[in-house]
């Protein structure tokens, strides 16, 4: 667990080591949106092991519920509304 | 506007689960000496207790795996055992058309716990999350032919032990029923982290 938090660490910067994201106390799971939607991004897209700074099994466990979330509608799979609107205000 | 209707149907005598814990040990030891947050596992386990809607589960089961179900917004702490001789846990979230009325409602819901029991189910509730709109439109054919569009649905989940013969006939009746515009239904597993 100590490894996987080390790996990405490029420079030494002496900083305190921020909280797990997840917890034991959560259980990851397709209902638990409040958990899930801290793992995708703006459109709606699985976020990577690295930016989530999760471990490889809670890394597959939460793809797998993201998925079966959106299979049951509670996540889009493309979410394009805001960049398009982004894009209408540069031009 | 999300209510909340559980109906359980217990049919073994509620034993105090909150004796037996998970043991601190699933955690490496030596992670418990390096970071100031030991005290953090046993502590999120004892709220994991309370944090979960799942009213049916405890923790000891020899034959088969528990989760504790993650909350809605979970407070319902867990308070029946598991009696499961032979039988496994399921669970089945299902979305319903949004313009079902209350009483539609209710029929679908008691016609499934039916089904369920005949199939030799233990254990079912019923926990109903309300109308929430859709993240995409879903569009669903009648048996009549038309397909309608839906960006509303109704949130019914059904937690249940059964056999797991019967599973199937409960997911083609799902998927046969105009009513239920989508349903999945998962195994539980009791997952460490």
């Amino acid at each position: 667990m100590d490894k996987s938090k080390r790996l990405f660490l490029k420079t030494k910067r002496s900083f305190r080591r921020r909280l797990p994201p997840i917890q034991s106390g959560d259980r990851i799971d397709y209902k638990n949106m409040s958990l899930i939607s801290r793992f995708i991004s703006e459109q709606g897209k699985i976020l990577s092991r690295r930016v989530n700074r999760l471990t490889l099994k809670q890394q597959r466990l939460i793809t797998i519920a993201i998925k079966q979330a959106r299979i049951l509608s509670s996540l889009p799979f493309l979410n394009n509304e805001k960049r398009i609107l982004n894009n209408e205000k540069k031009f | 506007m999300a209510s909340s209707i559980s109906l359980s149907i217990p049919l073994c005598p509620p034993s105090n689960s909150l004796s037996t814990s998970l043991s601190p040990s699933h955690k490496p030891p030596f992670l418990q000496k390096r970071t100031q947050l030991s005290g953090f596992p046993l502590r999120a386990q004892t709220l994991d207790f309370s944090g979960s809607f799942f009213e049916g589960a405890g923790f000891g089961s020899e034959d088969d795996p528990i989760t504790p179900g993650p909350g809605f917004t979970a407070t319902e702490p867990k308070e029946e055992p598991q009696c499961p001789p032979g039988l496994r846990q399921y669970e089945t979230m299902a979305v319903l058309r949004p313009d079902m009325s209350e009483d539609e409602r209710l029929s679908l819901t008691q016609k499934y716990e039916e089904l369920l029991v005949a199939g030799g189910a233990m254990y079912v509730e019923v926990f109903n999350r309300g109308v929430i709109p859709l993240a995409y439109s879903i569009r669903k054919k009648n048996r009549a032919g038309e397909s309608n569009t839906y960006l509303d649905g109704i949130y019914l989940l059904f937690t249940y032990f059964t056999k797991p013969e019967s599973i199937t006939i409960l997911e083609d009746t799902l998927l046969a029923d105009d009513n239920v515009i989508r349903s999945s239904t998962f195994k539980i597993r009791k997952r460490k982290y």
